[in-house]
């Protein structure tokens, strides 16, 4: 009798814990998948909350919870107002007069106007942020009275109102300016605030809906939370389980995985990064066959990008020979011809330059690069006679290849807006130009676009990508597609030129 | 007992000091480019230059490691360099998160251990076969394959408990509960394996010994002399390695922390190190070397405790 009553005991307890673990509902509820609350999921850990500590792609989101930048670039990438009503340029495009909103206040209760956006744009251009560049044209900022700033450039600067959307736009209380919590609490005039008892910085960023905001149409939910993941497989699981909305998947795996359990999946209609080859050593520097350009040619004639991504990225991608975005008017899908795989044609043009045996070279490996695509290249490069040799760059891989440590790499680039990518990308001051390598030819388009009106710089740029095309200084693949997870009860629309969706792109479902 | 105590406290300054040392060397010299990775792919050099300089990257090593262990002295550990939050507010979040787990599993691992151990040494027969049997197999089978396999099916298939996440005490018991329940399932089962196997073998020593023949033929009963004389004796190895699980944990957690995107320290530590945050893992080492010295120290006074053979003055 005595052993039933223990059993029973026992039973009880186990039942009882079991309640409590699993309760009615399954467990805890965590956020997600309730119409007032959105959870996205990232394995990206903001770096800082500080505007000028800012950075792009996957940081975007966490700034656009609590600031509020002076112009709003909507989903296709048109320029909209937000603390800048209206704006325009002289006619010698160097000066941009801006009006601004006089009803915004910041989380603190700072008021916002003229002066503080004057301290925020020379703080950001004078910092050490990763995107400082943004505005290394800006001179000087004229505050002209409480509602009204002139941006006064160095040079005129076509890419200035995109960047004003961006990072360079970001507006904070100046009252944080000398904080250093600013980099762990933000202090913005966005559509939310951050509730610091919630959030654990590195693993769950909470905001709750601000109720004086200017503009509530912005403002979709009253709790935006970000999770972080360490690792995707736990992203997945937990966009199976529902506890969070929506979240960047980029593992080919996780992705068919992912659809398999009817996680819808979307893919941006304009590509954010191409896959291939960057020769570095256009000058010929380090390894003189590749300041040829029948040799960079015979390179980009020896890979088959459509089977590469075929083989490797299950077809997730579309092919190209360009590095402009396909959101560029200066996209030519007829230069995506100009390199068929032909190694025998390859073959034809190093013996023409005078590289009939080949050349030796070597290219970064790194735990970026997966080892199946570096095989690939190593195989196609020396059925034209190129003989790599990898040396592993380890975690300083981006310093080592800007360093001009190496002639040529493989790399997964993004393709931001035009003038941006010249500048980046071509000139030869670029960061992403070590050996310097400039063209008469190249130099003088690159040079015309400033002065120019919105019609020839399409053309300008038009004649910049045919210009790299024919002369090789790229080996483009392919654009590889971004994919998005979002679980149902959230609608989303994605953002050009961005690889997850700003924050007001998300509504409940209806 | 007390001067024995603070001996061992005094050498586990020392310690920390040689170790703190090793460390900020150990990354220092491993560091790489850390202001190009903080600014990423499109800074130019001279941002890069810029930002070295401002986090004091082109000071000499030993100018920098006096700079931290003088900041530290006072109790100022300094900020993330690439999340900017201060060390000590990390710390504070996520070691009770590892410590949960860690305690968790040491509670688990010793009961289970335990009666398994003891039931397996007593009874001997199919019982033992078997338990030696399930060791084996908890031993071999890999812990990050555990801690999937329960993500997956109890988790994402079943639905019986959340599949990611933690949730504080202080928030929600159950949540808390809800949270803990298969990460600490996953960390015990190899843990379970090694430590049943000591108690086993310690219990069949003991088992042996005269006087607990002794104690038999002069008519104790027979939990007595389990409970009381033979356990308390087989105790020392199965404290002792328990202590190393503990401490072995401390670090174990980590894949565990992955799988249930857990806020742990282990996390912390692998993410600052792989990046070159030395701010945070020298915050990680301090804190690291102070609890195993505790934790040593404790499980001496408590083997000591409980067999008075093993006191030491």
């Amino acid at each position: 009798m005595r052993s039933l009553r223990r059993t029973r005991s026992a039973i009880g307890m186990v039942a009882a814990v079991g309640l409590l673990l699993t309760g009615c509902a399954g467990y805890v509820d965590q956020g997600g998948g309730s119409a007032d609350d959105l959870v996205l999921g990232s394995t990206v850990v903001p770096a800082s909350f500080d505007p000028a500590q800012a950075g792009d792609a996957n940081y975007v989101p966490y700034f656009q919870a609590a600031y509020d930048t002076l112009i709003r670039r909507e989903p296709d990438g048109d320029l909209a107002p937000m603390l800048a009503t209206d704006w325009s340029y002289d006619e010698s495009n160097t000066v941009l007069s801006m009006t601004l909103r006089d009803d915004v206040t910041f989380s603190d209760g700072v008021a916002f106007d003229a002066d503080v956006a004057k301290q925020n744009l020379e703080r950001f251009r004078d910092g050490t942020g990763p995107l400082g560049h943004y505005l290394a044209l800006l001179e000087e900022v004229v505050v002209v009275d409480p509602t009204h700033v002139e941006l006064h450039l160095s040079a005129p600067d076509p890419s200035l109102l995109v960047h004003l959307g961006d990072a360079a736009g970001l507006m904070a209380s100046p009252a944080a300016f000398d904080s250093p919590d600013l980099a762990t609490v933000p202090a913005g005039s966005g559509p939310y605030v951050m509730d610091t008892s919630a959030t654990v910085q590195g693993s769950s960023y909470v905001f709750t809906r601000r109720d004086d905001y200017w503009d509530p149409s912005l403002q979709h939910y009253e709790r935006l939370s970000f999770d972080i993941f360490p690792d995707e497989t736990a992203l997945l699981n937990a966009l199976k389980t529902g506890q969070v909305d929506a979240g960047n998947l980029s593992n080919r795996n996780n992705v068919n995985e992912a659809e398999r359990a009817g996680i819808e999946i979307v893919r941006p209609d304009i590509h954010v990064s191409w896959v291939g080859l960057i020769i570095f050593d256009r000058t010929g520097t380090t390894i003189p066959a590749l300041g040829d350009e029948r040799v960079r040619r015979a390179i980009n004639h020896a890979f088959d990008g459509p089977r590469i991504l075929e083989a490797l990225y299950d077809g997730q991608g579309t092919p190209t020979q360009q590095i402009f975005s396909e959101a560029s008017e200066a996209y030519d899908p007829a230069l995506n011809e100009t390199y068929a795989y032909d190694p025998e044609l390859a073959r034809e043009l190093m013996a023409e330059a005078g590289y009939p045996d080949g050349f030796d070279i070597t290219m970064p490996t790194s735990a970026f690069f997966d080892q199946p695509t570096l095989q690939i290249i190593r195989q196609s490069l020396a059925d034209i006679g190129v003989r790599v040799t990898y040396e592993d760059a380890g975690q300083d891989l981006i310093s080592r290849m800007l360093a001009g440590d190496y002639p040529m790499s493989l790399m997964f680039l993004g393709a931001p807006v035009d003038w941006t990518l010249v500048n980046s990308y071509l000139t030869p001051d670029s960061a992403w130009n070590p050996f310097h390598a400039q063209d008469p030819e190249l130099s003088e388009l690159i040079d015309a676009v400033p002065a120019a009106d919105d019609g020839e710089q399409a053309e300008l740029f038009g004649e910049i990508n045919r210009y790299l095309v024919d002369h090789a200084w790229f080996a483009p693949w392919f654009w590889i597609d971004e994919t998005y997870a979002v679980n149902d009860g959230t609608d989303v629309v994605l953002q050009t030129q961005q690889n997850v969706p700003s924050v007001y792109n998300y509504t409940p479902s209806a | 007992m007390l001067s024995y105590i603070v001996r061992r406290l005094a050498a586990g300054v020392v310690l920390l000091f040689v170790i703190s040392g090793i460390a900020y060397a150990t990354m220092f010299l491993s560091g790489g480019d850390i202001a190009r990775r903080l600014l990423g792919q499109m800074a130019t050099e001279d941002q890069v230059a810029a930002k070295a300089g401002e986090l004091g990257l082109d000071q000499p090593l030993v100018t920098r490691y006096f700079d931290w262990l003088g900041s530290a002295l006072g109790g100022d550990f300094g900020r993330s360099w690439f999340t900017g939050e201060p060390v000590a507010q990390a710390l504070e979040n996520r070691l009770p998160v590892t410590l949960t787990l860690v305690i968790g599993t040491t509670l688990v691992v010793a009961v289970v251990s335990v009666l398994l151990g003891t039931a397996a040494a007593v009874r001997r027969g199919w019982l033992d076969r078997t338990v030696q049997l399930l060791s084996v197999a908890g031993y071999a089978l890999p812990g990050f394959w555990i801690a999937l396999l329960l993500a997956l099916v109890v988790a994402v298939e079943l639905g019986w408990f959340p599949a990611t996440g933690y949730v504080p005490f202080s928030l929600s018991v159950a949540g808390w509960l809800s949270t803990i329940t298969l990460p600490i399932a996953a960390l015990s089962i190899g843990a379970v394996a090694s430590t049943t196997q000591q108690v086993r073998g310690a219990m069949i020593d003991v088992l042996r010994q005269d006087y607990i023949r002794t104690l038999r033929s002069r008519g104790l009963p027979r939990r007595r002399v389990l409970l009381r004389h033979a356990l308390r004796n087989a105790s020392g190895p199965g404290l002792t390695v328990l202590a190393l699980q503990f401490i072995g944990l401390m670090g174990g957690a980590v894949f565990v922390e992955q799988i249930f995107a857990l806020p742990g320290i282990g996390l912390l530590a692998v993410n600052a190190t792989t990046r070159g945050d030395i701010p945070m893992v020298m915050g990680v080492v301090v804190v690291t070397v102070v609890l195993v010295t505790v934790v040593n120290l404790l499980i001496d006074i408590a083997v000591g405790f409980l067999n008075p053979k093993a006191r030491v003055r």
